[in-house]
């Protein structure tokens, strides 16, 4: 009988102490994507390319599939250059100090706005002024972490993205989910995520790039002769 | 009265122990990894098509379908014909919708949607002056012409004003510059 007591006892005592220890080290959803927020507002130059599927869904069939390619280069505080190319897409936007112009680069249309000058305030302005998206914000913007409300979260362990080992979380809003995989290690960088509402599915491979690729003329537009420039109006 | 005390701790010890995270050991390239998870259960909805280690063993995809009928299919026709030789042809359904949330998304194709409350029309012949047209229906037989420093797309006899609603490049019928 004593036996049988000491052996319960220890079997308790090492479930307990061994509880205490794994509760310190469990990671969450939250924490995870606010540690990868917190690298990329550590980060002044820095560039990266994205594959974007767009699939259009109805009753839970994919009715139209769209592929973008997305390069973005961004030098804070001040300058961002986005290229978009795909089936329906071939346009570059440049903010540079206070001027966001987006370009057709097949029609040769651009049009220009004043906005403020860091990318911040300038991305939000073209937002909610003229109802203008940066693709990718979440990747541009920096204090991420205070933008970013969901309601639900969830992490669901670690899965393998091109090879990388990543953490995968997902976040709620709403009827909207976010899921996300971003890699362990020294650098915390958002590899792959999956916007999910009722009619859509937005599926997003990010290649971060190693090698800084800027140059100060990337964020220039300069017409050329056949270029004309048009209005922006509101889309709010 | 002491073994009364040993056994009343040994059954508070096993129930923390019973709720405690649980413990999956797994291995991988010779290696011996330990993974823990709080909850119980863990449900990677509809997202993960990767390949994912769930902590705790109960695995339950749900395969929600909650989309509702929208009927959103036009027919574009996507012809362009710009002066440099740019010359699409694309005639296929569209399905248009604006895509994604103000930080994860912002793409959006085959755009029609409404302009001050109007909608945006794809391309017709004998389209009244003022109507919005979505630049994805334009007909590739439209030139590019510069009158009095304003662009604008000619097609037969009718004249059309570029502009970006947002960032979205639509038409406005126009009398004659001329």
């Amino acid at each position: 009988m004593e036996i049988q007591k000491k052996i319960i006892s220890i079997v308790g005592i090492g479930l307990l102490i061994g509880t205490s220890n794994l509760y310190a080290v469990n990671k969450t959803a939250k924490s995870v994507l606010m540690n990868a927020y917190h690298y990329i507002d550590g980060l002044q130059n820095y560039s990266f390319d994205a594959i974007v599927v767009d699939k259009s869904i109805n009753r839970g069939v994919v009715t139209d599939e769209y592929k973008h390619y997305v390069d973005v280069e961004v030098d804070r505080p001040n300058r961002l250059r986005v290229d978009i190319k795909g089936e329906f897409k071939n346009t570059t936007n440049y903010l540079n100090n206070g001027k966001f112009t987006m370009v057709d680069n097949e029609l040769g249309y651009y049009g220009e706005l004043k906005t403020p000058k860091d990318i911040n305030n300038a991305l939000d302005f073209i937002f909610d002024k003229y109802g203008i998206k940066a693709p990718l914000a979440t990747l541009i913007y920096t204090g991420m972490g205070k933008r970013a409300k969901f309601t639900k979260s969830r992490y669901f362990g670690t899965g393998l993205i091109n090879g990388v080992e990543c953490d995968y979380i997902a976040f709620r809003n709403g009827s909207r989910e976010i899921h996300i995989w971003v890699a362990t290690g020294e650098k915390p960088i958002i590899k792959y995520y999956t916007e999910i509402d009722k009619f859509y599915k937005i599926n997003t491979t990010i290649f971060w790039q190693d090698k800084l690729r800027i140059s100060d003329s990337d964020f220039v537009f300069k017409a050329s002769g056949s270029a004309s420039k048009i209005s922006v109006e509101s889309a709010k | 009265m002491k073994n009364t005390i040993l056994v009343k701790f040994t059954v508070v010890a096993m129930m923390l122990g019973l709720f405690s995270p649980s413990l999956i050991t797994k291995t991988k390239s010779n290696q011996t990894q330990l993974e823990v998870s709080i909850f119980t259960k863990a449900e990677a909805r509809r997202g993960g098509h990767r390949s994912v280690n769930r902590g705790r063993g109960a695995s339950r995809n749900r395969n929600i379908n909650r989309n509702r009928n929208v009927n959103r299919n036009r027919n574009v026709n996507r012809n362009r014909n710009v002066n440099r030789n740019v010359n699409r042809n694309v005639n296929r359904n569209v399905n248009v919708n604006v895509h994604g949330g103000r930080y994860y998304g912002g793409h959006h194709h085959g755009h029609y949607g409404h302009y001050h409350g109007r909608p945006i029309l794809a391309f017709a012949t004998g389209m009244a002056v003022g109507s919005i047209i979505a630049a994805s229906t334009m007909p590739s037989s439209c030139t590019t012409v510069v009158v009095h420093g304003t662009t604008y797309r000619k097609c037969s006899n009718s004249y059309y004003q570029p502009f970006y609603q947002g960032d979205t490049l639509v038409y406005k019928s126009v009398a004659s510059p001329y």
